[in-house]
């Protein structure tokens, strides 16, 4: 009798965990796959963002003073030269502002309000993807600044990725290296048009070009504007490696980025035009 | 069992391996305790605080880590039932075997996220990054006793004293039998 009321009591412990276990599952798989934040993730983005931006500041703190300590030789040499330029900078600084003014003014006078470049914002690295498999950032810009999903993220080097997922304070930005990201290309010389993914390490595939076209190695690899993510002519890297095979159509071709992607630190995001004007 | 302060430090740990880590130097960027955490909660909590831990840590790393929504979650649940299982045929709390468990977890859920990915995104299938693996691998057998070690202290500080003392007291009758 004892055993019996044991066994039942085990079986319903074990019932309960299923239906709880099952349930997780059910919930968990219907996400799966589902690119789009919901609230509780924006949430979650905005509140763990504040600490990745607390740990990258402090962190940073620490190692500008250790690079600060390194650089103490010959710095006064240095500050007397930069302090001189810096004079001149910003006396023709003042000119080009107000030359900028003007020009912003005029433009609007004139009714060029589709010719004006796109706004940019800077944004600083708070956070890294910890996984193996895919290549993402977290920056301290958000919706809150104007940034949305899909805007391109550049450095004055090239593309960077784009934007993934935004929250009121915070970002996520997809690689270009990332398996998961496709930018229309352009080679600068022939302008032949072709895909660029991201392999997950630090060099890209170039995808779709025929047989016939004449790629060299260390030819510039540029945004094709396509698509409307990225401007056109934004460099993204050069042909490292080429490959013609006998089968198949296309050729295989390896870029090497023009960004390194190990020392990112602070990006630049293209708003929308209309961003500006709101 | 105290869930809380383990969320917390679950928070904690991600903030410090998505921010902080990848600034350090070499091999010390591929530092991964909140796999260990995962592991240590799988082993010590019970069936549903652990499953409700692990999808909440799991839900966590979604947001920071990853384009798929429910892919972390998903492999940590699969972890936990692989972990339960084994536990009713090894003593799994024996320190004797945390390091070879770790390691064995960690490649069965770089497995499973392979398949997961290759499945929801054939297109992006990349080859498996070896050196990287190996690499986690190894920081994971250095640091995964002296974290048992640190969890353990924090579960004994957190567990209610009474709730301690039915964990620990003496057991009845002969248990080698």
């Amino acid at each position: 009798m004892m055993r019996q009321r044991s066994r039942v009591k085990a079986f319903k412990a074990y019932f309960l965990y299923g239906i709880v276990i099952t349930v997780l599952l059910i919930i968990i798989v219907s996400t799966v796959g589902r690119h789009r934040f919901n609230a509780p993730q924006k949430f979650g983005l905005d509140i763990i963002g504040r600490g990745q931006y607390v740990v990258t500041r402090v962190s940073g703190g620490i190692k500008a003073v250790w690079q600060n300590y390194l650089n103490l030789v010959n710095t006064q040499q240095e500050n007397k030269v930069l302090r001189e330029q810096l004079a001149g900078s910003t006396i023709s600084n003042q000119g080009y502002r107000e030359a900028m003014a003007e020009n912003t003014r005029l433009r609007k006078l004139l009714k060029l309000k589709d010719n004006l470049k796109p706004p940019t914002i800077s944004a600083q690295i708070i956070g890294r993807d910890p996984s193996i498999w895919f290549r993402t950032l977290t920056i301290d810009q958000g919706s809150s600044a104007g940034i949305e999903k899909g805007m391109p993220v550049l450095t004055v080097e090239g593309v960077v990725g784009q934007i993934l997922e935004t929250s009121p304070a915070t970002s996520k930005v997809l690689l270009a290296i990332d398996p998961n990201s496709a930018v229309d290309v352009l080679i600068q010389k022939n302008r032949a048009q072709g895909i660029l993914k991201g392999t997950g390490k630090q060099q890209y595939e170039l995808h779709y070009i025929l047989k016939n076209v004449d790629v060299e190695k260390g030819d510039l690899i540029v945004t094709s504007g396509l698509g409307g993510s990225f401007p056109k002519g934004v460099p993204l890297g050069s042909v490292s490696s080429v490959v013609k095979k006998r089968r198949g159509m296309f050729q295989e071709i390896e870029i090497a980025p023009t960004v390194d992607f190990n020392q990112l630190e602070y990006l630049i995001i293209i708003l929308r035009q209309d961003s500006l004007f709101n | 069992m105290p869930c809380p302060p383990f969320f917390l430090l679950a928070v904690l740990l991600l903030i410090l391996q998505t921010a902080f880590f990848p600034l350090l130097p070499g091999w010390l960027a591929y530092l991964d305790p909140l796999f260990v955490l995962l592991v240590f909660i799988a082993i010590r909590f019970d069936p549903f605080r652990a499953a409700l831990m692990v999808t909440l840590i799991g839900m966590l790393l979604d947001i920071f880590s990853g384009i798929f929504s429910g892919l972390h979650p998903l492999t940590f649940l699969c972890l936990l039932l692989l972990i339960k299982t084994i536990s009713h045929l090894l003593a799994l709390v024996e320190s004797i075997h945390q390091v070879p468990l770790v390691l064995a977890s960690y490649i069965f859920v770089t497995t499973f996220s392979y398949g997961a990915i290759s499945t929801l995104s054939p297109e992006a299938a990349t080859s498996i990054p070896w050196q990287q693996i190996i690499i986690r691998l190894f920081m994971l057998a250095i640091i995964t006793m002296p974290l048992f070690s640190f969890f353990d202290l924090v579960m004994t500080k957190f567990t209610p004293k009474k709730a301690l003392q039915i964990l620990i007291r003496p057991q009845r009758g002969n248990r080698f039998r």
